[in-house]
């Protein structure tokens, strides 16, 4: 089961939730920002043991809707990016706003307060790892890619993606090569 | 333990890890492009059915030497960043060469290959995340924090924080007082709406 946590957006909020975990005798569970993956199903009592000591910690657990509501935005995110074959033509925050029904500004200020980066950037990272992947396994092109992906150019992909990653498409052809190369090797 | 895996860069490849160790039957405690924790430690034996499986992906699964450089780096990273001082600056090539006996380009050049990005990005990320838990945690202004982590000027580490995570420091700021409220009310705050309005999107 998943479980959201607010205000947990920095690695030392990391450690501080593993602790907690840990010390409730959960071990199964995968820590990553803003939220917890427990693989076992907890009781009431250690959901509530769990609530008050993140609450100590100035963390909050939050309540099932806005969990939803989150889970829901990452949804439509991957799903928009990773999935559909054709993005919508329309503005990002429109599309997600649309579908869930809720004003993006509301939308905007649960995801940021859980997460600790916004919907924008959210989308970004989900985007540039598109990126990543059609450059490692499709056969498209540059140019493909930001068409596939609503770049207004290449150069505009280029751009957000040396930002977000510190290296070049090319860089990554590179790669791909490379791992052409352990491929045939075998 | 932690298990780092050559050309795993993308999301893809995450899933195609996580796929192969539960199909190994190991439980999995993190993933992070490049690297995956396992709860438990790999066998021998495990260990080739997975490096052969990810071979077949285009992926490497790295040995003990050069995982364990690969830690050494992101740890030494973390650690030069931790122990910052103010007015001194980190030369981290400097500094990793000398730890880690290596030249700077080998370092560099497998480091990007296993995490997908490059060692500088990842220097700014973690100087970010310190950044956040210095705004968070400890009461730094923004001036004395781009001093203290080696940024420009206070603009430049605005421009980064924002690039990184697209919010501003003194977003954090606001996130701070909030979470002071929380614990101040301990557990007592049964209305999530309260103290909703003031978040800045």
């Amino acid at each position: 089961m998943k479980l959201y946590i607010k205000y947990m957006v920095s690695q030392r909020c990391k450690m501080v939730v593993r602790d907690t975990l840990q010390k409730l005798g959960i071990n199964d569970a995968i820590v990553d920002l803003g939220v917890v993956d427990i693989q076992e199903s907890i009781n009431q009592k250690q959901h509530d043991l769990f609530k008050e000591a993140l609450l100590a910690s100035g963390l909050e657990l939050l309540d099932d809707n806005k969990s939803i509501l989150v889970e829901k935005i990452k949804n439509i995110i991957t799903e928009m990016i990773h999935y559909d074959d054709e993005s919508p033509k329309v503005n990002y925050s429109d599309f997600i706003s649309e579908k869930l029904g809720y004003d993006y500004t509301y939308l905007s200020n649960v995801f940021t307060g859980v997460k600790g980066i916004t919907i924008q950037q959210y989308i970004i990272l989900n985007k540039i790892e598109k990126v990543k992947e059609l450059i490692l396994y499709d056969e498209l092109n540059l140019t493909e890619i930001s068409y596939k992906l609503n770049y207004s150019s290449v150069s505009h992909l280029s751009n957000q993606f040396k930002k977000i990653t510190g290296l070049s498409p090319s860089y990554y052809k590179q790669l791909k090569q490379k791992r052409q190369g352990n491929l045939e090797n075998l | 333990m932690k298990l780092y895996v050559r050309y795993m860069v993308s999301l893809r490849c995450k899933l195609i890890v996580k796929e192969e160790l539960t199909k190994l039957k190991l439980p999995i405690v993190d993933t992070e492009l490049g690297a995956v924790e396992i709860r438990d430690n790999i066998t021998p034996d495990q260990r080739e059915l997975l490096a052969n499986k990810l071979l077949t992906f285009g992926m490497e699964l790295l040995d003990d030497t050069r995982s364990s450089l690969i830690k050494k780096i992101e740890l030494e990273i973390i650690n030069l960043i931790n122990h910052a001082e103010p007015s001194v600056q980190i030369d981290f090539s400097d500094a990793l060469t000398q730890k880690l006996g290596y030249q700077p380009e080998l370092i560099s050049s497998t480091f990007a290959e296993v995490k997908g990005i490059s060692l500088k990005q990842f220097i700014i990320i973690q100087k970010i995340e310190r950044a956040k838990e210095l705004l968070l945690y400890d009461d730094m202004n923004t001036l004395d924090i781009s001093s203290l982590l080696g940024f420009h000027s206070r603009e430049d580490l605005v421009y980064q924080f924002k690039k990184i995570t697209g919010l501003t420091p003194s977003f954090f700021k606001v996130l701070k007082q909030k979470r002071r409220g929380v614990i101040k009310v301990n557990g007592k705050n049964t209305d999530p709406a309260i103290g909703e309005k003031k978040i800045i999107g």
